[in-house]
């Protein structure tokens, strides 16, 4: 295992895992597993030496198994800003890691190919993420509870709460699962409301992009299901995964259902703001390239293919920009929309009429 | 749709939170959220807007709080105020020292879902340590502690029975 995890190269070299499968509604899978050791206070209520003996057992543990050879680790506190914000951007770090004291004493161990990590010592001593591209809940535990055997470390349980978690409310299995959903056609037919009325009735409910407090981009929320109690893992990923489903089959109706002239009309919009706009913020930016996707899903576009529009995607989170040209704060719109009619300009085949 | 709160007024913020693994979500005007937050932060979105971050998974009443004022964990010291502005225990020893409040408040929250469904299984009073009565006491302090007068009466009128049934 290698210390220093290769952010920026990795920010600059290779798609973030969202971006990396072939469904265009689903577009990624995370199952999160929170747990404590047992015997020992909770982060919040840790000395710095507690909290540095986990780390060491935890690292201890991760070393001796050939299975996390390829991982690499960092503490938080020798991340500059500008390296966190591309872990959040890529959506490896939560988005509550703001505060100092959080900040100080968290570490992250993080596979070779971003889709496994693991967080010490922020709400709890330890928080196992699986992301896999598409629609893989059920793979994304799998690999999860091996990564939790595989550590062989005493966990905090007890009945009848179950594994015990600093927030009360994820106890149990302390296992949250979350997709990464498209819903471009929920969106434009206006039936907001009634399709999070609906996905409630469901047993998910909708968060934004970057999860709890955060808003939705480009037509992209978060599906989140906290509901850890009184069923076992695989019973909650399976019901979780029904609801999905379902909101799945309404998106590919309100896609269907809509008017082909006004969906064209809609998309040629969006193509024209992107192909010639000299200045776009990020959040117009998402919003429009959500269309495009929308556009190439339906026909419309064939001009630019959809890996290409996924690397576009990539490129354009403002540290994933500066990254990638350095360029300063005040020049970042201005930057973004020449990349983008850069990539739009190349034209590879001739676009449908 | 107007705010659950005052009726009147559109609603911008929606606020969901947690108790075991029920959720209860209302949404909020701008007056009724300040009014209500009482200096907590709130959770979600409403058509875009967002919401800021929530503190908190957990909440309890301010009679739980008053009454169980003096409890504090003898591992970590976290005390219920302290809970109740951060949602979040301290150690392992703090499952125990709340466990009634937290069994009280699930069941609170299960008894009121059943309700709204029409069902009435009493199956909660099996993970519930304390007397019926008293759970439903309970119950009744916490719907009139947040205003739910209608699920006061209910719950009241559910004691009386009891109480009569019991002579």
């Amino acid at each position: 295992m290698k210390n220093t995890i290769p952010i920026e190269a990795l920010a600059k070299n290779t798609l973030p895992t969202w971006l990396r499968g072939d469904d265009n509604i689903v577009f990624c899978s995370t199952v999160c597993i929170n747990r404590n050791i047992k015997g020992t206070k909770f982060p919040a209520k840790s000395s710095p030496d507690e909290l540095k003996d986990i780390c060491l057992l935890v690292g201890e543990s991760l070393s001796s198994n050939e299975k996390f050879s390829d991982y690499r680790f960092d503490t938080f506190k020798s991340l500059t800003g500008h390296q966190r914000r591309l872990l959040f951007e890529r959506r490896i770090s939560s988005v509550g890691i703001k505060d100092e004291n959080i900040l100080s004493r968290v570490m992250l161990f993080l596979s070779a190919d971003e889709q496994e990590s693991i967080l010490l010592n922020v709400n709890d001593h330890l928080e196992i993420k699986v992301c896999r591209p598409g629609f893989n809940i059920e793979q994304c535990l799998s690999v999860a509870k091996d990564l939790l055997k595989q550590l062989k470390l005493d966990f905090a349980k007890t009945d009848p709460f179950g594994y015990l978690t600093a927030s009360p409310a994820i106890s149990g299995t302390g296992m949250t699962a979350e997709v990464l959903m498209h819903i471009p056609g929920l969106m434009l037919t206006e039936e907001d409301l009634d399709w999070i009325n609906i996905a409630k009735n469901e047993g998910v409910l909708p968060d934004g992009f970057f999860g709890p407090g955060t808003q939705p981009l480009g037509n992209t929320f978060a599906f989140i299901n906290k509901n850890t109690h009184r069923q076992s893992e695989e019973d909650m990923v399976g019901s979780f995964g029904r609801s999905i489903n379902a909101i799945r089959k309404l998106e590919v109706k309100a896609r269907d259902g809509m008017d082909v002239e006004d969906k064209k009309d809609t998309v040629a919009r969006a193509y024209g703001t992107m192909r010639y706009a000299q200045k776009i913020d990020f959040s117009e930016a998402m919003s429009a390239l959500s269309l495009l996707f929308l556009g190439v899903d339906s026909g419309f576009i064939q001009s630019i293919g959809i890996e290409k529009l996924k690397q576009l995607t990539s490129c354009i989170f403002p540290t994933h920009l500066q990254n990638l040209t350095l360029c300063a704060p005040d020049e970042i719109n201005s930057i973004r929309a020449k990349i983008i009619r850069n990539t739009l300009s190349k034209k590879t085949t001739k676009d449908k009429e | 749709m107007n705010c659950k709160k005052c009726s009147q007024e559109p609603p911008k913020f929606f606020f969901r939170s947690y108790i075991g693994s029920a959720a209860t979500e209302i949404f909020l005007c701008e007056d009724c959220t300040k009014a209500m937050s009482g200096g907590g932060k709130l959770l979600g979105f409403v058509n875009g807007d967002i919401i800021t971050e929530s503190t908190g998974a957990i909440a309890f009443s301010n009679k739980d709080i008053e009454k169980a004022a003096d409890l504090e964990c003898t591992c970590c010291g976290t005390n219920l105020m302290e809970i109740n502005n951060t949602g979040m225990f301290g150690c392992e020893e703090c499952y125990s020292v709340y466990s009634d409040l937290l069994m009280v408040a699930e069941a609170g929250v299960e008894q009121s879902k059943k309700d709204e469904e029409e069902n009435v299984d009493k199956e909660y009073e099996k993970t519930v340590p304390l007397g019926k009565i008293q759970v439903l006491e309970r119950q009744m302090e916490r719907a009139v502690g947040v205003e739910n007068y209608e699920m006061a009466a209910k719950l009241r009128d559910e004691i009386n029975s009891l109480k009569e049934k019991s002579k």
